[in-house]
């Protein structure tokens, strides 16, 4: 007989059962921990995730698969699969501070000095601190090896000066990991420092930039004469690309950061919202046919995802890199965002025109996914040229 | 960039001129300026284009229009879309007045309406009694009551396009006895007055319309069967499906001339080959799709309507869905900037999203095209 848990996730995978006791242990606590439907409103969005993450962390759920020394649970990946199918079937807040918790946490803890990772870490897990992500400038997106904001070292700080833009949540943010040059003339990938620089400061500007959803999610962030303590590097001096390299892995593959959970969940709501349309005459029965073969062409691109994605988690606890597999499930993730975001639109017809419905933002908000961590274009070229090895 | 299907001098020399004044008149900081007056439009611009006759241009000239027909009806449509322009020409005098010429034979109430829309007195929106699309099988969602001293309607309209700041709506309500007749309502009159509502399109404007036994007028002598309403529905379809590629060809311009001067790697993204192969698509689609719009609208002129009725849905599926991905393509290429409200490829996205809800989803256009095609209409 098929369970719930069938009926929204799908096929079981035989080392993470749907009655495996990590589930049922965060079952247990997430129904005693009931939470609110998300805000629309950004700032009462914002607050609501991070409210939720400092619940979540008060209570020892955040960073599982983090080393227990850096207060985590040393959990392996296929329990971290888990966990974040449950979180999803929870319908809990979306995660926040994922540029710390995802990015530059890991990083740390791979190439991070010891200070660093006791001054860092615990402010990252515990969602005190919350971090943005200054890699991409006016002139370098998808070639971020081309960037140009520099550091100089004077006495004991690091003088920052540049641009960096699309900075997420730069707002909230407490620090910015920014990707800059520290030796003069250099270039490409070649005299980059990863450094963590303060957000509250004088050298440093945010200015908010309006989203086609009506967001302003993202930031322009003017470094002028922004102050970096000297030992506030992530790696070497001189070897942020490579710091940089280590946190794209994560970025791509974090098994099960890539959401097919959370997919599957939001796939139930597009359906509720196609079956009250279809009744009050909203769609055509024309129209209905057609957006039920679209939810159900998703519900099997997103068992694709979920079968990557524990592809992923096998391969990480046997020790094995994800290399380019993370490139596969980085442009499948991206893709299928932008098309469930528009089903969820399509479910309801006219009406998701209408501003202030959660399925008129999200279908706006889901255009960015296949341009926002490396476009679906440069996944390609990552695939064809490093996993399938054809010439550059 | 693609074909141009107008081929006479007169059509090329009116081309010019509209695609000059729009492109002068509608730039950016305009039209986003327009979105936060109180009307929600540019009541300059509108007065211009009132005063320069773009509002008869395809009316009959005994009414005070030009008579130019639906070639040009469709070329302004085209450019109008092409710079998002945030005037209520779609509503009145496209839709509008197609309802009036189309529904009413030879009426005096709607020769003045008529020739009210073209000298811009009276700026109308149309409410279609059997919802969107053609008129089916379903009950209609707008009737009409004979009371003693005239008529009222009752029913809603959804999401009508410009009707949140017309002075009258004109609305197509089913008869008792069958058939549909086309009334004209005061907006003052319906309960409660329009509100514009707040979509993702800020250069359109809609409003929700109910009608709750509201004074209606009579438009013409008598009823129309819905075959009737079909062609209305056909001739209206066509001249959204001219803006839908005045979008698409308007945002692939600007998309072509970002890719030739953004660098990235050091080099133009234009010259990735992947890039150009998506560019290369858009072009062909978009100049298939122009095609098929402008060979309705011949058949419009052509009075051919047994053949209109295959080539409107078709034409409005076709350039619905070519200008979506046209506008979904700008995004992404684009890159980051493209996901901003800085460039205005988002607008001409959200203002794809309205159009595709206008009159019919694509989806909807084929099921009605099939329906044509297999004579199952009626
Ligand atoms: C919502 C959102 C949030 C973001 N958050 C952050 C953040 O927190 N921190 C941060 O540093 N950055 C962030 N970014 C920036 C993001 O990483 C860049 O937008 C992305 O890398 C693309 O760079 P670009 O915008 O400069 O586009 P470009 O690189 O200019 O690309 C434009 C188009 O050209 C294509 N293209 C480029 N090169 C090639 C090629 N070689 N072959 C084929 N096609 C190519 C691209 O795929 C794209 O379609 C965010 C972006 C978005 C949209």
């Amino acid at each position: 007989m098929t369970s719930l848990d069938h009926q929204v996730l799908g096929p079981a995978f035989a080392q993470t059962p749907y009655d495996h006791p990590f589930r049922v242990e965060l079952r247990a606590w997430l129904a005693e921990h009931p939470v609110d439907p998300e805000p629309l409103d950004q700032d009462a969005r914002f607050r609501h995730r991070r409210d939720w993450h400092r619940t979540m962390a008060g209570n020892g759920w955040v960073g599982l698969h983090w080393p227990v020394e850096h207060g985590g649970r040393g959990v392996d990946p296929l329990t971290q699969f888990m966990y974040y199918e449950e979180v999803a079937l929870a319908a809990t807040p979306e995660p926040v501070n994922t540029p710390g918790l995802i990015l530059l946490g890991p990083t740390l803890m791979a190439h991070g000095s010891a200070e660093l990772k006791a001054r860092f870490l615990p402010g990252i897990l515990s969602g005190d601190e919350m971090w943005c992500q200054g890699f991409s400038e006016p002139d370098s997106g998808s070639d971020l090896a081309s960037l140009r904001t520099r550091a100089e070292l004077v006495g004991d700080e690091w003088i920052v000066n540049g641009q960096k833009i699309w900075t997420t949540f730069a707002q909230y943010a407490d620090y910015c990991f920014v990707l800059c040059r520290t030796e003069a003339g250099s270039e490409r990938h070649r005299g980059l420092t990863l450094l963590i620089c303060p957000v509250d400061q004088d050298g440093v500007t945010v200015r908010p930039i309006r989203q086609i959803s009506g967001d302003n999610e993202f930031s322009e962030v003017f470094l002028d004469d922004a102050r970096v303590p000297k030992d506030w590097v992530v790696g070497e001096v001189g070897q942020g690309w490579s710091a940089a390299m280590t946190l794209f892995q994560f970025e791509r593959g974090d098994q099960g950061y890539t959401d097919h959970a959370r997919m599957l969940v939001h796939l139930l709501d597009c359906e509720d919202a196609l079956r009250v349309a279809e009744a009050d005459g909203t769609l055509t029965v024309d129209r209905a046919a057609d957006a039920r073969r679209v939810q159900r062409d998703l519900w099997v691109r997103i068992q694709e995802l979920r079968h990557l994605n524990y592809r992923g988690a096998v391969l990480a606890k046997a020790g094995q890199e994800l290399g380019a597999v993370g490139s596969m499930t980085n442009l499948v993730w991206g893709e299928l965002e932008k098309d469930l975001g528009s089903a969820f639109a399509d479910a309801s017809g006219a009406r998701s025109l209408v501003l202030g419905r959660h399925d008129t933002h999200a279908r706006l908000a889901s255009r960015a996914a296949s341009i926002y961590s490396g476009t679906s274009e440069i996944q390609r070229n990552i695939i064809a040229e490093r996993l399938l090895g054809l010439p550059k | 960039m693609i074909t141009e299907p107008l081929t006479t001098a007169d059509e090329l020399e009116i081309r010019d001129v509209v695609v000059d004044f729009t492109r002068t008149t509608f730039t950016s900081e305009r039209v986003r300026a327009a979105a936060l007056t109180p009307r929600g439009y540019d009541e300059v611009a509108w007065k211009q284009m009132v005063d320069l006759g773009w509002t008869g241009l395809g009316i009959a000239e005994d009414v005070g229009g030009a008579g130019l027909g639906a070639i040009v009806q469709c070329l302004v449509h085209r450019e109008l879309g092409a710079r998002l322009a945030p005037t209520p020409f779609l509503g009145s005098a496209g839709f509008g007045a197609a309802a009036l010429d189309v529904l009413v034979d030879d009426d005096e109430a709607a020769h003045g309406l008529l020739a009210a829309v073209v000298d811009g007195t009276v700026q109308c929106a149309l409410a279609l009694g059997h919802g969107r699309g053609w008129p089916g099988h379903e009950s209609p969602s707008i009737t009409a009551q004979p009371v003693d001293d005239g008529w009222t309607v009752t029913g809603s309209a959804a999401l009508v396009l410009d009707a949140a700041r017309a002075d009258v709506v004109l609305v197509v309500a089913a008869l008792e006895e069958g058939g549909w007749r086309l009334f004209q309502v005061a907006a003052s009159a319906t309960t409660p007055t329009p509100v514009p509502l707040l979509t993702v399109d800020v250069t359109r404007t809609y409003a929700d319309l109910l009608f709750d036994h509201t004074p209606a007028t009579p438009i013409g002598a008598s009823s129309v069967t819905s075959d009737r309403v079909s062609l209305l529905v056909d001739q209206i379809a066509v001249y959204l499906a001219a803006e839908m590629v005045g979008v698409a060809i308007a945002c692939t311009n600007q998309t072509l001339d970002y890719l030739r001067t953004r660098h990235q790697f050091g080099k133009p993204l234009g010259s990735f080959q992947a890039l150009k192969h998506r560019c290369a698509d858009v072009a062909v689609a978009v100049t298939v799709a122009q095609e098929l719009v402008f060979s309705a609208a011949t058949l419009i002129e052509a009075d051919d309507f047994t053949s209109l009725a295959l080539a409107a849905p078709l034409a409005l599926a076709r350039a619905g869905e070519v200008m979506l991905h046209a506008t979904q393509e700008a995004i992404q290429l684009h890159g980051g900037v493209g996901f901003t409200d800085e460039v205005d490829i988002g607008l001409y996205y959200k203002r794809a999203l309205g159009d595709l809800e206008l009159i019919a989803s694509p989806v909807d256009a084929y099921a009605r095209m099939d329906l044509v095609r297999t004579g199952k209409t009626s």
